[in-house]
């Protein structure tokens, strides 16, 4: 949907909502974007993003209700960037995001206190990470710092580490297979796994 | 999935825009995107009056530098400021002349630490560059070569000439008289 259909408020109105969501790190407040609650402008939003593989993703609280947006990669788009190895982390990365993922995520999921958004989650002290025995105390602090200045982890020192606003810019589809991931890494002879394990060998849906 | 919407995306993710995807990124919305050239490559951003500053990032969700990284990279800008009224892409500068800035004999071990690890995050967020462009991997030692990063060309509005004063001031300050 092209821009010059619209009048110049509207057009600084839609630019300005494509800016904020693009550089601010973490969910802004519905109130600070009152564009998107918008029925003919949001729309225009949605297909600006678009046009860049990218996508308004809504965040609600415990009501139901929109809290907060942030933006993302479309989940095609995510997809073939990933096939290609753009923004994919080495594995020592990704095996400590698993661990913080495991701690801050799944197992409070498991005991029914799922957080409501991952970057909220309960932080884990870095000696529950370092519990770790495949993986060397200062390899796990060293991956700990490089995430944090990613923007993939948080690293609270004293208060502890949990998953950072990067996670904030992923669909529900993509959490979803995030939390299948770690759900067959945690328990790969669950018949819930297999059942998945089956779904994504046929190519559906995950 | 359109040709425009994967180019576009593979630019974001990237950080740079690759000389074979610059015709198909001239189709996005000029009001929206443009592509700047940096010493990095070109790279994919939003248009110079989009940029969020001062006022406009108020209650907003942004990373903040902490006082030491500030401090560092203001020290930056005046080994590097040329008197130009955009700080990139500056000149070449090294790692002892920002020490030099932030203290230089005064500063104790620990301040050299911090003062280098702060250089090292400035070079992850590519606020700073160390090392000669597209050199393996550098870190923060003396006689290391320093320049305002890619990031830094991506800085637009009337606050980028006003900081720019202010390190001229500082830079004058500094001087021996």
């Amino acid at each position: 949907m092209n821009l010059d259909r619209l009048a110049q408020p509207e057009i600084v109105t839609v630019t300005q909502a494509v800016a904020v969501l693009e550089q601010s790190h973490g969910v802004v407040g519905a109130a600070s974007l009152p564009v998107l609650a918008h029925p003919d402008l949001r729309p225009i939003v949605d297909a600006q993003l678009d046009e860049v593989g990218r996508v308004v993703i809504e965040h609600r609280d415990a009501d139901g209700e929109i809290e907060g947006y942030s933006s993302g990669y479309t989940d095609d788009i995510a997809e073939q960037l990933a096939a290609e190895g753009l923004g994919v982390l080495p594995p020592l990365d990704r095996a400590i995001v698993a661990l913080v993922l495991l701690r801050c995520v799944a197992m409070p999921a498991a005991r029914g206190q799922a957080p409501r958004r991952w970057s909220a989650a309960t932080p884990v002290k870095l000696a529950r990470l370092h519990d770790n025995r495949f993986l060397g105390n200062t390899v796990i602090t060293e991956a700990v710092n490089r995430l944090h200045d990613q923007h993939v982890l948080v690293n609270g020192r004293a208060a502890g580490i949990r998953p950072g606003p990067a996670f904030d810019r992923l669909t529900a589809s993509q959490r979803r297979r995030i939390e299948e991931d770690l759900l067959i890494l945690a328990a790969p002879g669950d018949p819930v796994v297999a059942a998945l394990n089956r779904q994504r060998s046929q190519g559906g849906p995950s | 999935m359109s040709g425009m919407r994967l180019t576009a995306a593979r630019a974001l993710a990237r950080d740079t825009v690759r000389a074979d995807e610059m015709p198909v990124l001239a189709g996005l919305d000029p009001s929206l995107w443009r592509v700047v050239q940096t010493s990095a490559g070109p790279v994919l951003t939003l248009t110079d009056d989009l940029q969020l500053h001062a006022a406009a990032l108020t209650g907003l969700p942004v990373v903040r530098l902490s006082r030491t990284q500030a401090k560092t990279l203001l020290a930056v800008l005046i080994v590097t400021a040329t008197g130009a009224a955009h700080p990139y892409p500056g000149a070449v500068a090294s790692v002892d002349g920002v020490l030099a800035v932030l203290g230089g004999p005064g500063m104790g071990p620990q301040a050299i630490a911090h003062a280098k690890g702060a250089l090292n995050k400035l070079h992850a967020w590519r606020l700073a560059q160390l090392g000669r462009p597209g050199a393996e991997v550098v870190t923060a030692d003396l006689g290391v070569p320093v320049r305002v990063g890619p990031a830094v060309a991506l800085w637009s509005g009337p606050w980028v000439s006003e900081l720019m004063t202010l390190v001229g001031h500082l830079g004058e300050h500094r001087r021996p008289k």
